[in-house]
């Protein structure tokens, strides 16, 4: 916990205690022509050129919007996507270097639990069925009676009891659903449980179990956590690290208590400014709200990729004398629309912010 | 452990407390267990039987000519008469079977297993395979099926073994296609994403996740192949291409006994008999299979019986608690409200005496989690509620004054229009996505309104321009899939507003927009009520929205409301238990980080499976197993401010 937060950029170097490291990592999506067909299909940037590392036991969360390009991030550290460029390290063994079935052998070290356990469960198999494929596929446990063995103890592990294995998903109860998904997740000793919105489909009286479930599987199997979620309070509750996603880019990125604690990069700030409002609105106040929504992936702007909606760019383009101008979506610095912005360190370097103004204090106090 | 007391949560009877693997009869024990599967298993084995012993069954010669008895009617020398050149149709039917049946079962296989396997490849691959595969079978599909067939049978020769080519050929592509659209739809499931990224290599994926997914829709149309795959072959043997006469085929027979069907009725009777039902034992076998291998399918329906059917119209006898008559002045006014569901274990509780006021320019949120009652709340209230699913079974519901049960069908489409609002959690379902805009504001619009074009045209304009939709004008021509999330929901209140409402409902407004989309969608609800002074019933289940976006509260709790009062007040110290949990469990951010959430345990109970006295009891942590909690259902008090139903709120003041 804690560890000091490596910079993204310049080369990554592989430290021993680093589960995952993903270094500079893009994946695109078209650009091919089809076949009987004319034009080539658009380059959708889901994810560009994103650094970072999980060290052993710690969790590393990756928030966002729908259409940021965080499901495929995740989907690229467990391998089921290839990067179109960059690199995903897990364990030591770049994923790159490994064939069809090197990767499947991989994939016993990060497994993947979804969001919807009603969907991600086979309906036609039982718990006990599911939880055996896991140890089948990886020949792990051998002979009826092992595998027995190890679907119990499992089982025990999840606080299922062995009467659920006979059943099939749609006879749990949703929270029971999420226990057996955990279950076949971790069956197989793993070292990364990638966490794909784990709670958000749960009834809220039974996401605080699966989340102290989850606190406690991270503690006795030292696992590694990679989380995807938008719920922020979830991410300051159990992550270490965290990156902001917008656009397929981290625009923040760092450690918890620094990207929430004090957010720098506008769109960080935006988030927690909602996620922290417990008090009623005020009728008589205009509330702060984030205009517009997120642009298509498939016409990322210019420059900076929130420049179209950043309320720090409207701020600094209400001062004068600055080097400004008009776009379609309202007068922004120059910088902004034309210059792509690199990542600035925070003093101390626990957190980087990807924004043109996050060196300079901010010029405007935003209340 | 605290999760195991979930409460009815299994249709299957509960299992030994030891989990024992299955062992290898059990499908044939569930297949004879369900009378489809019986009655379809044993016309299939006689069938095979009739197939197999058939020509040893026979009592006479099946081709023995006889033109002295030609056109016999039934009699007892010949069970189903004689044809026209005098053999017996019986024998002709028993030594018919295995040529008939050899050809549809064949035919069939020999489409399935050409068929299936392109399909399921070209869903897998995608890409230049998917499009060369698919061309092809659109091409060959392009071509009648007989002409087909004919030129099958034309290159390899006539012969039993070359028309089963034939026909299955003809099936190909029907299966291909299926089996490719299902497969897309399965492997867009999220359970073989699941699988793929457990590691299992994808012959393991196909095999065991897709194609046990797959095979009850490729069973259903094996069955309904099978019947026409006997008729193209028949087509085949008329043209004197399928199996060569003398020997009989049923379909053959069938098609002979054309020429006869208006002077000699009963020579196609037999032989279309035995083909139908033939069809139908391979329909029911699969039927009963698919049941078996469908895990989900296999809650066995009790038959709605009579006496159930008169029970149902009989609600049960409600408290008949005096009712508080309704505020004058209030939007919405709720009194004594039950409600419950038709099943087949009668009626179902779901909403079990509810009271509630909102006032105009108020906001009043329910919350609650799944299966608590509060969208049926909402849905009763909204008049939305079908009465063939759920019925009010006591208490009065009032909008705007006006009284919202038992109204006529008109009065009752009326008093929505003029009065209710409607938001729902999914806009992009709650737009149609074959029209415009503008033509689903205008419809909102003109209902019960005498308005001229251009005036529709101002007000629908004027409506999106409410709801902070930038370039109205042009926006009114597009379609719901041109738009955002977010701005799909606009257009969804401003349509919910086009007819000035008194109340908006809205079920989970925001639930499936981004955090900063959310906010958007709240602020804009608000300065829609700040304008028209309207009544807002939010139904969510997020405490922290309702704590920034509503006047007053509601927690829902298995049909009753269990603490209600002002946002303000309630929410500064919380009186009732599960309020009281759900405030403590939800993460509370950086001071909580690393620490333990409070849980409440157990999961939320079933409808019509509560537990006696309190519902909440088994999962609360204030009562100590008392036995009050037990006893009764706690009243309804008003203890500091607020209404709730616990026996124990003091003990939290």
């Amino acid at each position: 916990m804690n560890a000091p937060f490596p910079m993204p950029q310049g080369g990554a170097i592989p430290q021993d205690d680093d589960v995952i490291v993903v270094d500079a990592a893009s994946r695109h999506f078209g650009g091919r022509r089809r076949l009987f067909s004319a034009v080539a299909a658009p380059v959708v940037r889901a994810v560009d050129h994103v650094s970072f590392r999980v060290p052993r036991g710690t969790c590393f969360a990756i928030v966002g919007e729908s259409g940021s390009g965080k499901s495929s991030l995740a989907r690229l550290v467990v391998g089921l996507l290839r990067p179109t460029a960059g690199e995903v390290t897990i364990d030591g063994v770049a994923l790159s270097t490994l064939d069809p079935v090197g990767l499947r052998a991989m994939r016993r070290k990060v497994q993947l639990v979804l969001q919807d356990p009603r969907a991600s469960l086979d309906p036609r198999m039982t718990i006990f069925d599911t939880l055996c494929e896991a140890l089948t596929v990886h020949r792990l446990h051998p002979g009826r009676e092992a595998r027995l063995e190890r679907v119990k103890a499992v089982i025990a592990l999840v606080g299922l009891s062995p009467a659920h294995l006979g059943r099939y998903p749609h006879e749990l109860s949703g929270g029971q659903r999420q226990r057996a998904a955990i279950a076949r997740a971790i069956i197989c000793e793993p070292e990364v449980l990638v966490l794909d919105e784990p709670v958000s489909a749960l009834d809220v009286s039974v996401q605080a179990q699966i989340i102290n479930l989850l606190a406690d599987l991270q503690a006795k199997l030292a696992l590694t956590y990679l989380i995807i979620t938008h719920d922020l309070a979830l991410v300051e509750h159990m992550a270490d690290t965290v990156g902001v996603m917008y656009l397929g880019r981290f625009v923040e990125q760092g450690d918890v208590e620094q990207v929430c604690g004090a957010p720098r990069h506008p769109y960080t700030q935006s988030l927690m400014a909602i996620a922290a409002q417990i008090e009623p609105l005020n009728r008589d106040q205009p509330a702060t709200v984030l205009e517009g929504s997120i642009p298509s992936p498939l016409a990322i702007p210019s420059g900076c990729s929130f420049h179209t909606r950043c309320p720090l760019a409207r701020r600094l383009a209400a001062v004068d004398g600055a080097d400004i101008i008009q776009t379609a979506d309202g007068r922004v610095p120059r910088r902004c629309a034309e210059d792509v912005p690199l990542p600035h360190a925070a003093p101390g370097g626990r957190s980087t912010a990807t924004c043109h103004f996050a060196a300079s204090p901010l010029p405007v106090s935003h209340d | 452990m605290s999760v195991m007391n979930t409460v009815a949560s299994s249709p299957a009877p509960d299992r030994a407390l030891d989990f024992v693997p299955k062992s290898r009869w059990t499908v044939l024990r569930r297949l004879v267990s369900q009378p489809k599967g019986i009655v379809g298993l044993t016309l299939v084995v006689l069938y095979l039987l009739l197939a197999i012993f058939g020509p040893a069954l026979a009592p006479q010669d099946a081709f023995r000519q006889n033109f002295a008895q030609t056109l016999q009617r039934p009699s007892a020398a010949h069970w189903f008469g004689t044809d026209q050149l005098g053999r017996d149709v019986f024998s002709r039917i028993l030594v018919g079977a295995r040529a008939t049946l050899g050809i549809g079962v064949g035919g069939v296989s020999f489409a399935f297993l050409i068929g299936v396997p392109l399909g399921v490849l070209a869903a897998w691959r995608r890409g230049w395979v998917e499009a060369v595969v698919m061309r092809a079978i659109d091409v060959m599909l392009s071509f009648p099926d007989i002409v087909f067939a004919l030129a099958v049978v034309a290159i390899l020769g006539a012969s039993t073994q070359n028309v089963i080519i034939a026909v299955g050929v003809v099936s190909i592509p029907v299966f291909a296609r299926t089996a490719r659209a299902v497969t897309l739809s399965i492997l867009a499931e999220p359970y073989i994403e699941g699988s793929i990224s457990l590691g299992a290599s994808p012959a393991r994926v196909i095999l065991r996740h897709v194609l046990p997914n797959i095979s009850g829709m490729l069973m259903t149309l094996s069955t309904l192949l099978f019947a026409s795959t006997l008729l193209s072959a028949s087509g085949l043997g008329f043209l004197g291409l399928g199996t060569q006469p003398p020997h009989p085929e049923w379909g053959t027979m069938l098609g002979e006994s054309r020429s006869y069907i208006r002077s000699h009725p009963y020579l196609a009777t037999f032989p279309g008999l035995f083909l139908a039902v033939s069809a139908l034992a391979f329909n029911l076998l699969g039927d009963a299979l698919r049941t078996i291998y469908d895990p989900t399918s296999r809650r066995t329906a009790r038959p709605a019986r009579f006496l159930d059917l008169l029970r149902r119209k009989r609600a049960p006898a409600a408290p008949t608690a005096a009712l508080l008559p309704p505020s004058p002045g209030a939007a919405v006014s709720v009194r004594g409200l039950r409600m419950a569901y038709h099943s087949q274990e009668g009626l179902l509780e779901v909403v079990r005496g509810v009271d509630l006021d909102i006032m105009p320019g108020r906001t009043l949120a329910v919350v609650g989690e799944s299966g608590s009652g509060k969208s049926t709340l909402l849905r009763a209230i909204g008049t939305l509620a079908n009465p063939q699913e759920v019925a009010v079974t006591a208490g009065t519901i009032e909008i705007g004054g006006e009284s919202a049960l038992g109204l006529a069908p008109e009065a009752l489409r009326d008093l929505r229009r003029r009065k209710i609002g409607i938001v729902f959690q999914d806009a992009a379902n709650a737009l149609n996505p074959v029209l415009t805009v503008g033509q689903q504001l205008t419809e909102a619009v003109q209902t019960g309104s005498s308005l001229d074009a251009a005036a529709v045209r101002q007000r629908c304009i004027d409506l999106l321009g409410d709801v902070n939709i930038s370039d109205p004008e042009r926006r009114l021509d597009m379609y719901p899939h041109q738009f955002s999330g977010g701005m799909k929901q606009r257009i969804v209140i401003a349509i919910a507003l086009a007819q000035d409402p008194d109340v908006l409902l809205a079920d989970e407004p925001t639930s499936a927009l981004d955090v900063t989309i959310q906010q958007q969608i709240l602020v804009l609800l608000r300065e829609m009520q700040r304008k028209r002074g309207m009544a807002i019933l939010l139904v969510t289940h997020d405490l922290n929205l309702v704590a920034r976006f509503a006047d007053d509260v509601a927690v829902m709790y298995a049909g009753r409301l269990v603490e209600s009062g002002h946002v303000a007040t309630v929410l500064a110290r919380t009186l009732h238990p599960y309020t009281q949990a759900l405030r403590a469990s939800a993460p509370g951010g950086a001071e909580g980080r690393g620490k333990r959430l409070l849980t409440i345990a157990g999961e939320p109970p079933m409808i019509g499976a509560l537990p006696s006295g309190c519902a909440f009891r088994p999962r609360c942590q204030r009562s100590q197993n008392r036995s009050q909690c037990f006893a009764e259902e706690p009243a309804i008090r008003l203890v500091a401010s607020r209404q709730v139903a616990c026996c124990f709120a003091e003990e939290a003041c």
